[in-house]
C-alpha cells in the first residue's frame, strides 16, 4: 500500500476514529441505537427528518415527572430522582430539568447554543451551566439550566419552541444536543414536548 | 301585562285631576284603569321605574316601551331582537350569550326582571337575553340610570323589565310559523282565555337553527345552532272584591352547539344544554287609595355544558351548573294627599352549585326595605325621594339613595332630572371560581374579599311633544362607578400557566347624550335617534373596549290598515369602536378601532283577511359581520305566517 492509499484511507477513518476518541475522552458510556416507538409509558420516538430522534412526551401531568435516558433513548421509572444516575433529562409541563445541580447528582451540563438543531455539530468550550436553586425571580422554581426554552404569548398563551439547541454533558460522559421543536400535540393539547436530540 | 301594573294602575283609579302628573293618575278614562291595561289594551302605560303606573310620558323617570304591537312589527322572535335596534342600545354577544349595553355599560350593569322579580342565569355577567321567547312578552319596559333604590343589586346602567303576556279576548288564539336562512324554524302556539274573574293562557314555541360561521378559513363557528322550546302558562284568578292572585310560570330548554379553535391547534366541538324555570304567584289586594302585593318568584337556571377536544380526550370537560334564586317582595302604596308612599320588604336567597366554584355550592341572602315618596306638591311638578337599604349576607349594608324629580313648564316640556346610587354584588363565580384551561394555559381564581361595585349616576333629560304626533327628546347621562371588578393577572411568571384573579382595582366612567326623535304623519311612521357615548377606565385613560362613541338609528314604519299592508325598514349606524390588541407581538396591547358599520333590516307584512297575517324580510342587508370585532348574524333572510283568532 503507497503512501496515497494511506493518507486516502486515514481521511475516511478519522471521523469515525474522532467520534470513538471524544466518547473516550469524555470517559462515557456507548450510547445505544435509539429505540423507535413507544419507549416509555409516557414518551414515543422516532427518526427525525434531517438526523436524530424526536421523542415525543406525555409530560402533562401536573405533578409527576417524566425521566427519559438519552444513551438508551428510553424512558426510565425513577424512584429516587437524587439516587438514580442513570436519567438525563425529566419533564413535568413546561418544565425541563438536568441530572446535575439541584435536581440530580450525575454531573450533567448543559450549554445554550444559539443556533438551530441541524446546525450544531460540535461541543462548545465553555458555557456549561447546572440546575440552579431558585434565584432572584418572579417564580418560586429553581433556576434550571433548560428554563429559556420557549417563548410565551401573554395574550394568547401559546408557548412556542425557540430556535435554539441544548448541548448535553450527561453524568456517562456523553454529549448529546437537544432542542425543543413543539409543546403541543396534534390534537392541541399543552404538556406534549417534542424534543430533537442527537449524539454528538 | 304585570301584576304589578295591575295592582298598581288599580291605585291609580284614585279620583284624579285630568292631565294631572300626580303619580299613578289614569286621566283617559274613567273605567277600571287597572283592568282595562290588564286586558292588554295599547296603552303606554308604564310601572317600572317607580312600581307605580304612570302613562309613559307623564312618568318622573323617562322609560322606554317595547309593546306587543311593536314587538309583532318587528317579527322578533326573543327579547334581544326586540331590544338590539332601540336607540341607545348596543348589543354585547359574548360566551355568556347576548346581552345588551346601556349607556356605555356592559351587561353585567343592568338588571334583568320578569314581571319585576329578578332571574337568574347570568353568565359571564350577562343574561343571554334570546332566551326570552317574544310570544310570551307583552311588552318590554326600559328605565335608563341607577334603579337599586327599588330593585337592589346590578340595576346601575338601567333597568329591564320583561312584561309577561296575558289574555286579552275572552277567547284567543295564535299561531305562527315562520323559517329563514340558516335553516332558522319558529313554530310558536298560544290560546288564551279571559272571563270576569279569570285569565289564563297556555302557550308553547320550537325554535331552531342552524347556527352559523363568519370566517371558513378556521373551523371555529361564530354563531351556534341552537334548539330551543319552551312552555308557558298566566293565571289570574280575581275575588270580586279587593283580592286577586296572578301566576306565572315557564319551562325553557335550549340546547347549542358550536366549534372552537385554539391557537394551540386544539378544536372543540361544545355543547351547552339549559334549562330555566320561571315561576312567580302574586296576592294582592287593592282599594281607592292604596293597594298591597306580594311576589314569590323562583328562578332556576341550570346548565350543562361539554367540551370535547377532538383527536384527544385530554382536555375534555363537563360541567352542570345550577343557579336558583328565591324572592319574596312585599309592597305596599298609599295616596296620602298629594303623596303616593311605596313602602316594601324584599328577600332574596341564591344558591350556586358549579363545577367549576370552590367550593362547589355558595349560597347567599338579601334583605332589603325600601321606601319612595311621590310628591306632587304643584301639578306641574313631581319629586321622588327614594331609598333602598339591601343587608346582604355577605357584604353587609348597603344603602341607595335617589332622588328625582320631573318639571311640566307646559303641555309640550317634560323635563326630568335624577341621581342616585347603585351598587354591583360580585358574582359568585368572581368570588368562588377555580378554573385552569389547560389547553389554552391559564387558571383563573375567584377572591372571596370582592365587596361590591358602587356607582353614582346622573341624568338629566327633556322631553319636547309639539304635537300628538311627534316627540323629540334629549337626554344626557353621566355614571361614575367605583371599585369595578376588573381580572387582574395575579402571576405570570409560571409561563405556561398565568394565574388570573378578580379585584376591586377599577375604577370608570361613562357619560354621554341620548337623543331622539319620532313622528307620525298619517300611516308613515318615522323615528330616529343619535347616541354619544364616552366611557373610559379612570386609572388607564383609556376608552372602555367595545363601546362605540356615536350610534344612530332610524326607522321607517308604513302601515295602511286598510290596505293590511305594514312595511317596516330600520337601520342602526355604529362608529368606530375601540379594542387592544397586541398586534406586533410584544404583549403590549395596542388600541386600534373597529370599522364603523350600519345594518339594514327590512319588513313587509300583509294581512289577508282578520286572522292570518304572512310577511317576508331581510336583516342585515348590508351583510356586514366578521368573527372577531363583530359577530352579526350574516344576511338573513325570512318568511312566516301567523294566524290570530
Amino acid at each position: 500500500m503507497n503512501l496515497s492509499r494511506h493518507l486516502l484511507l486515514a481521511t475516511f477513518l478519522c471521523p469515525l476514529a474522532c467520534a470513538g476518541d471524544l466518547d473516550d475522552e469524555l470517559g462515557g458510556d456507548a450510547v445505544e441505537p435509539p429505540a423507535e416507538g413507544r419507549v416509555g409509558p409516557h414518551t414515543t420516538s422516532e427518526p427525525r427528518d434531517g438526523g436524530g430522534q424526536r421523542s415525543t412526551v406525555d409530560a402533562s401531568d401536573e405533578v409527576l415527572w417524566v425521566y427519559f435516558d438519552l444513551e438508551t433513548g428510553t424512558e426510565l421509572d425513577v424512584e429516587d430522582p437524587g439516587e438514580n444516575l442513570q436519567w438525563d433529562l425529566a419533564f413535568r409541563r413546561f418544565h425541563i430539568a438536568t441530572n446535575g445541580g439541584v435536581s440530580g447528582n450525575a454531573g450533567s451540563e448543559v450549554a445554550l447554543l444559539p443556533d438551530p438543531f441541524d446546525d450544531v455539530s460540535g461541543i462548545p468550550d465553555s458555557g456549561f451551566v447546572v440546575d440552579e436553586a431558585d434565584g432572584d425571580d418572579d417564580n418560586e422554581d429553581p433556576d434550571y439550566a433548560f428554563r429559556d426554552w420557549y417563548d410565551y404569548s401573554f395574550m394568547t398563551h401559546v408557548l412556542t419552541p425557540r430556535s435554539q439547541t441544548y448541548v448535553v454533558l450527561t453524568g456517562s460522559g456523553n454529549a448529546f444536543k437537544v432542542a425543543l421543536e413543539h409543546y403541543y400535540d396534534e390534537a392541541g393539547t399543552s404538556g406534549f414536548p417534542a424534543v430533537a436530540w442527537a449524539a454528538l | 301585562m304585570t301584576p304589578s301594573l295591575l295592582i298598581l294602575a288599580a291605585l291609580a283609579a284614585a279620583p284624579a285631576d285630568a292631565g294631572s302628573t300626580r303619580p299613578g293618575s289614569e286621566s283617559e278614562t274613567d273605567t277600571n284603569p287597572a283592568f282595562e291595561t290588564f286586558e292588554g289594551e295599547s296603552r303606554d302605560v308604564v310601572v317600572t321605574a317607580t312600581r307605580t303606573a304612570h302613562e309613559k310620558n307623564d312618568a318622573p323617570i323617562s322609560t322606554d316601551v317595547f309593546d306587543r304591537q311593536m314587538i309583532q312589527d318587528t317579527g322578533a322572535e326573543n327579547a334581544l331582537e326586540v331590544l338590539e335596534e332601540a336607540p341607545g342600545v348596543q348589543v354585547d354577544r359574548g360566551v355568556g350569550g347576548s346581552g345588551i349595553r346601556l349607556q356605555g355599560l356592559d351587561p353585567k350593569y343592568t338588571l334583568i326582571l320578569v314581571d319585576g322579580q329578578r332571574v337568574s342565569g347570568r353568565v359571564d355577567g350577562t343574561i343571554d337575553l334570546t332566551r326570552f321567547p317574544a310570544e310570551d312578552i307583552e311588552r318590554i319596559e326600559v328605565v335608563r340610570g341607577p334603579g337599586s333604590v327599588l330593585y337592589g343589586a346590578d340595576a346601575l346602567a338601567g333597568t329591564i323589565n320583561i312584561i309577561t303576556r296575558r289574555a286579552a279576548k275572552r277567547w284567543e288564539g295564535e299561531a305562527h310559523s315562520s323559517y329563514g336562512s340558516f335553516k332558522t324554524l319558529d313554530v310558536t302556539g298560544r290560546v288564551g282565555h279571559r272571563r270576569k274573574r279569570y285569565t289564563g293562557s297556555l302557550s308553547a314555541g320550537l325554535h331552531n337553527t342552524d347556527g352559523w360561521d363568519a370566517d371558513r378559513s378556521t373551523e371555529s363557528t361564530t354563531g351556534p345552532s341552537a334548539r330551543q322550546f319552551e312552555v308557558s302558562t298566566g293565571q289570574r284568578f280575581a275575588s270580586k272584591g279587593l283580592f286577586a292572585l296572578d301566576g306565572w310560570a315557564q319551562y325553557m330548554r335550549r340546547t347549542t352547539r358550536g366549534v372552537d379553535a385554539l391557537n394551540t391547534g386544539a378544536v372543540f366541538d361544545r355543547v351547552n344544554r339549559s334549562e330555566t324555570i320561571t315561576a312567580n304567584l302574586t296576592p294582592s289586594a287593592t282599594c281607592d287609595d292604596g293597594s298591597f302585593r306580594f311576589t314569590g318568584s323562583y328562578s332556576l337556571f341550570r346548565d350543562q355544558f361539554f367540551n370535547d377536544q377532538r383527536g384527544s380526550a385530554a382536555l375534555d370537560a363537563s360541567q352542570d351548573t345550577f343557579d336558583h334564586i328565591a324572592q319574596g317582595t312585599a309592597t305596599l302604596s298609599q295616596r296620602v294627599e298629594e303623596h303616593v308612599l311605596t313602602t316594601g320588604v324584599d328577600a332574596q336567597f341564591e344558591v350556586l352549585s358549579a363545577d367549576r366554584i370552590d367550593p362547589g355550592t355558595v349560597d347567599r341572602q338579601r334583605y332589603a326595605v325600601f321606601a319612595q315618596d311621590e310628591w306632587v306638591p304643584l301639578e306641574a311638578l313631581s319629586i321622588l325621594p327614594g331609598v333602598r337599604l339591601d343587608y346582604d349576607s355577605m357584604f353587609g349594608l348597603y344603602p341607595t339613595p335617589r332622588i328625582a324629580m320631573m318639571l311640566r313648564p307646559g303641555e309640550r316640556w317634560r323635563l326630568r332630572a335624577s341621581y342616585g346610587r347603585g351598587y354591583r354584588a360580585p358574582t359568585f363565580r368572581e368570588m368562588y371560581l377555580l378554573f385552569t384551561n389547560a389547553g389554552v394555559g391559564y387558571q383563573v381564581r375567584g377572591n372571596p374579599s370582592l365587596q361590591p361595585e358602587t356607582s353614582w349616576s346622573t341624568h338629566v333629560s327633556a322631553q319636547f311633544l309639539p304635537w300628538r304626533w311627534a316627540s323629540v327628546s334629549v337626554a344626557a347621562f353621566d355614571h361614575r362607578l367605583q371599585d369595578t371588578v376588573v381580572i387582574d393577572t395575579l402571576d405570570d411568571s409560571d409561563g405556561a400557566l398565568t394565574l388570573f384573579g378578580y379585584a376591586n382595582i377599577g375604577n370608570a366612567e361613562s357619560r354621554g347624550i341620548e337623543s331622539s326623535a319620532s313622528f307620525e304623519v298619517g300611516p308613515l311612521t318615522l323615528d330616529g335617534s343619535y347616541t354619544f357615548t364616552h366611557a373610559r377606565d379612570l386609572d388607564s385613560g383609556l376608552a372602555l373596549p367595545g363601546r362605540a362613541r356615536h350610534r344612530g338609528t332610524a326607522g321607517a314604519r308604513f302601515h295602511r290598515p286598510s290596505w293590511g299592508t305594514t312595511l317596516r325598514v330600520r337601520t342602526a349606524i355604529t362608529g368606530p369602536r375601540a379594542f387592544y390588541v397586541d398586534t406586533d407581538g410584544d404583549d403590549v396591547l395596542e388600541p386600534i378601532d373597529s370599522s364603523p358599520y350600519a345594518t339594514l333590516d327590512a319588513r313587509l307584512a300583509q294581512t289577508f283577511t282578520r286572522y292570518v297575517e304572512a310577511y317576508v324580510g331581510v336583516d342585515n342587508i348590508l351583510d356586514v359581520g366578521n368573527a372577531t370585532d363583530n359577530p352579526l348574524v350574516p344576511r338573513s333572510y325570512y318568511g312566516g305566517i301567523t294566524v290570530r283568532y
